[in-house]
């Protein structure tokens, strides 16, 4: 959740790109409603039936705490048109992105 | 005239001693820095905590070897078996699957229909309305 808030710290450098941020997991809808409540200028997604998720083949199996699957830690940049423009995943669960480099990548691709 | 003469028994400091504590202390303050980070916000991987155990480890074994006792063989072990966990928590079970698509720069985001947190709809046609879009995922709220 630490990342979550960066990005929610740096709504207003996102809105002076005109650009907004989506955030996923695939926990169930009241977490995800929770999520929202404490992150508002994010749009979070409810992916429990992982429609999302399996879409951009981001699962990772049994990487829960609990044994069960997560959404491995993934950034994709897209542009106005659905283009791609950019994608990042971390070498490992416990490093991300800083939002400085977050908002470098949306510069440099869109 | 006699002379009287006495015998003063120094104690002598344990050889190693000094090793094992800071082999205990280099160990503890990696911990210490893992925490500190994590309470600072700074999401990047703290290697350095398996190297600093590891350290520890090396500074505990030479205490032992200088001067063995259960009290340091079993305080080695314990950190040496901290050092090996931690460094395969680092390496193998913290690693991530490369990702390679489906999404990739320069194609269309594949089609998707999910839901956002307020119940509407959210397809792959809310990513061409014009607005750019940083999608990212994440593991979970806990």
């Amino acid at each position: 959740m630490i990342e979550l808030g960066q990005l929610e710290a740096e709504q207003r450098e996102f809105a002076n790109r005109k650009a907004r941020v989506v955030v996923a997991s695939l926990e169930d809808e009241e977490t995800a409603k929770a999520t929202q409540a404490a992150f508002p200028h994010l749009v979070v997604v409810a992916d429990a039936d992982r429609k999302l998720a399996e879409a951009l083949d981001v699962i990772h199996h049994q990487s829960a705490p609990d044994g069960g699957d997560t959404a491995a830690p993934t950034t994709i940049v897209v542009d106005g048109s659905g283009t791609v423009r950019w994608t990042f995943r971390p070498q490992r669960f416990l490093g991300r992105l800083t939002p400085a480099q977050v908002l470098a990548a949306l510069d440099s691709s869109t | 005239m006699s002379t009287v003469s006495t015998t003063v028994a120094v104690k002598e400091r344990p050889k190693g001693r000094g090793y094992f504590w800071a082999g205990i202390a280099v160990c503890l303050f990696g911990i210490a820095l893992c925490v500190a980070q994590y309470s600072l916000r700074q999401l990047i991987v703290p290697w350095y905590v398996a190297g600093l155990a590891t350290l520890g480890a090396v500074l505990l074994l030479w205490s032992v070897i200088q001067r063995p006792s259960v009290v340091r063989v079993v305080v080695l072990a314990l950190i040496a078996a901290l050092a090996g966990f931690e460094w395969y928590f680092l390496v193998s079970l913290a690693r991530l699957p490369t990702y390679d698509g489906p999404a990739r720069a320069g194609e269309k985001i594949p089609a998707f229909r999910s839901t956002l947190a307020g119940g509407r709809p959210f397809t792959q046609v809310d990513l061409q309305q014009g607005t750019p879009t940083v999608l990212v995922f994440f593991r979970g709220r806990w």
